[in-house]
């Protein structure tokens, strides 16, 4: 079965260009906000990841964990969050959304519960980013059979044994970690280095679709359009907190800045 | 640390505590990997951690193993070893080599963190029955709302001021091979002044806790039990908290 995931990079790939995935935080700084910023970029974007926040992210640099603060600090929960994805998800032609964040909270709510509430609202993958392989089979099996997309992660430092394990286990998207870091850390690897392990990757593999994240700005992300998908996240939360900071609208602000990404991978 | 030469960061993300510099011990190596190498002072963090840390404090009962052998010729037949449990490390090494005596020979009690008397912010999920949660890469009865975030905890000692506890800990609950339970600031404090006026040594924030259990416990036992506590640590790093809490500070 074909999915909108799956559709998206079928459709990125006819116009010779990667797909541009936006990560914000469901809920910074306001519900309603956040909800027109992913309205908003998605006219660029191809995928909106959307971040569940949690007060203990291990994996997050500054600019997320603020975002993920002020989205709790306004009192963000996982019901609101559905509701910002059903709300996204009525207009028919809207892009495909992936939900980000850490297992505790879906432990909590329940893996059955929150599988069938992410399918209610159409949400179309999950980033868990603290259930690794191989403890995560369980629950990316259980996403397959909600036709929800579990996307794996692989890293700098995965070997080449357990990356061919993964791929094989692995749905419509696997997300690449471009270089040993938090979210935010600068690019500390050229892209160069980068694409090389790229392309060993791919050649697992060559028809998973394979995204690159971490340390991607508007500075970077021309050098590494080859890749299937490139992922910004830190530099839209950072420039939410910039807006916010100087009394400017962000989702004007947000809209402009992924125009210009989507520009420089065109 | 300093003294010996390390480099201390202070935390200066989230609530400064505990959780938060593990977090960011993590967060560091995580960018770090190839050049630095994470040890956690705990028996917290992802499985191999916990192991590494547990494996290293095991010493501590080898030792006392020992030391019983000197004072009683033999290991006594009723047993109680009380430790401090924050994420547990000591408490692990303490209680190592006697695993597989029986529960009635060797009583494990352990003594969490129970906050200011009254207060609801403690750092105590084992004798609060937490749920269980993930944290730090680990499994574990984690204090926590009803949404999965984290706790604030509330602790007069550092070391015991963590919203989780070792997994390790969270199996010896449920297989009740030990018992935990917990002990307020004012109690700890109390002991420790207690245990600094008639003993030799004076024991630092995070064993007071424990010496508090032995003191409540002490009165109701035969007088044949034996108790033994672990004073892990020494007053002397907590001189400023005590000074604030009882205007002075006496070793």
């Amino acid at each position: 079965m074909s999915s909108k995931i799956l559709e998206t990079f079928l459709k990125c790939k006819k116009e010779k260009r990667p797909a541009l995935l936006t990560y914000t935080v469901a809920g910074d700084s306001t519900k309603k906000q956040s909800l027109a910023i992913i309205k908003s970029i998605s006219q660029h974007a191809d995928i909106i990841e959307l971040g569940f926040p949690h007060n203990t992210p291990i994996a997050d640099g500054g600019q997320i964990q603020e975002s993920s603060h002020r989205a709790l600090k306004n009192g963000i929960k996982l019901l609101d969050v559905f509701k910002i994805v059903k709300e996204f998800k009525k207009n028919k032609h809207s892009k495909p959304l992936i939900l980000m964040g850490y297992f505790n909270l879906i432990l909590q709510y329940g893996t059955t519960a929150f599988l069938k509430k992410c399918r209610s609202v159409g949400v179309d993958g999950l980033i868990i980013v603290d259930l690794p392989y191989p403890e995560n089979k369980p629950f990316a099996n259980k996403c397959k059979k909600n036709s929800i997309t579990f996307v794996q992660l692989l890293s700098p430092t995965t070997s080449k044994e357990r990356m061919k394990k993964i791929i094989k286990d692995s749905h419509d998207m696997i997300y690449y970690i471009s270089m040993l870091s938090t979210t935010g850390g600068k690019l500390k690897v050229s892209p160069k280095k980068i694409l090389i392990n790229y392309n060993q990757i791919k050649k697992i593999n060559p028809k998973k679709n394979l995204v690159i994240g971490f340390g991607i700005t508007t500075n970077t992300i021309a050098a590494l359009k080859k890749a299937d998908g490139l992922v910004v996240g830190s530099q839209l939360c950072k420039e939410i907190s910039r807006s916010l900071q100087v009394r400017q609208n962000p989702v004007t602000n947000l809209n402009r800045m992924v125009f210009n990404l989507k520009r420089r991978i065109i | 640390m300093k003294k010996f030469g390390a480099e201390v960061i202070p935390v200066t993300t989230g609530s400064q505590t505990l959780v938060d510099a593990v977090s960011e011990c993590m967060r560091y190596w995580v960018a770090n990997c190839l050049t630095t190498n994470l040890v956690v002072g705990s028996t917290v963090g992802p499985n191999i951690f916990v192991k590494i840390c547990a494996w290293s404090t095991a010493q501590i009962s080898r030792e006392l193993k020992v030391q019983m052998k000197n004072v009683f010729k033999t290991i006594p037949k009723k047993i109680k070893l009380i430790n401090c449990v924050g994420g547990g490390s000591s408490a692990m090494g303490f209680w190592n080599e006697f695993m597989d005596y029986s529960p009635k020979q060797i009583e494990f009690i352990g003594v969490e963190a129970g906050g200011p008397k009254n207060s609801r912010h403690h750092a105590a999920p084992l004798t609060n029955s937490a749920k269980i949660g993930i944290l730090h890469g680990a499994k574990q009865y984690v204090m926590q709302d009803k949404e999965g975030q984290i706790s604030e905890t509330e602790s007069i000692s550092a070391g015991l001021d963590y919203p989780g506890v070792s997994p390790l800990h969270c199996f010896l609950k449920d297989t009740k091979r030990a018992r935990y339970t917990s002990a307020t600031d004012e109690e700890a404090l109390a002991a420790y002044q207690l245990v600094t006026k008639l003993e030799d040594i004076s024991p630092s924030l995070e064993p007071a806790h424990a010496f508090a259990e032995a003191i409540k416990l002490a009165p109701k036992l035969n007088p044949s039990t034996i108790i033994i506590v672990n004073s892990c640590g020494d007053s002397l790093k907590d001189k400023f908290i005590i000074k604030k809490r009882l205007g002075n500070y006496i070793q």
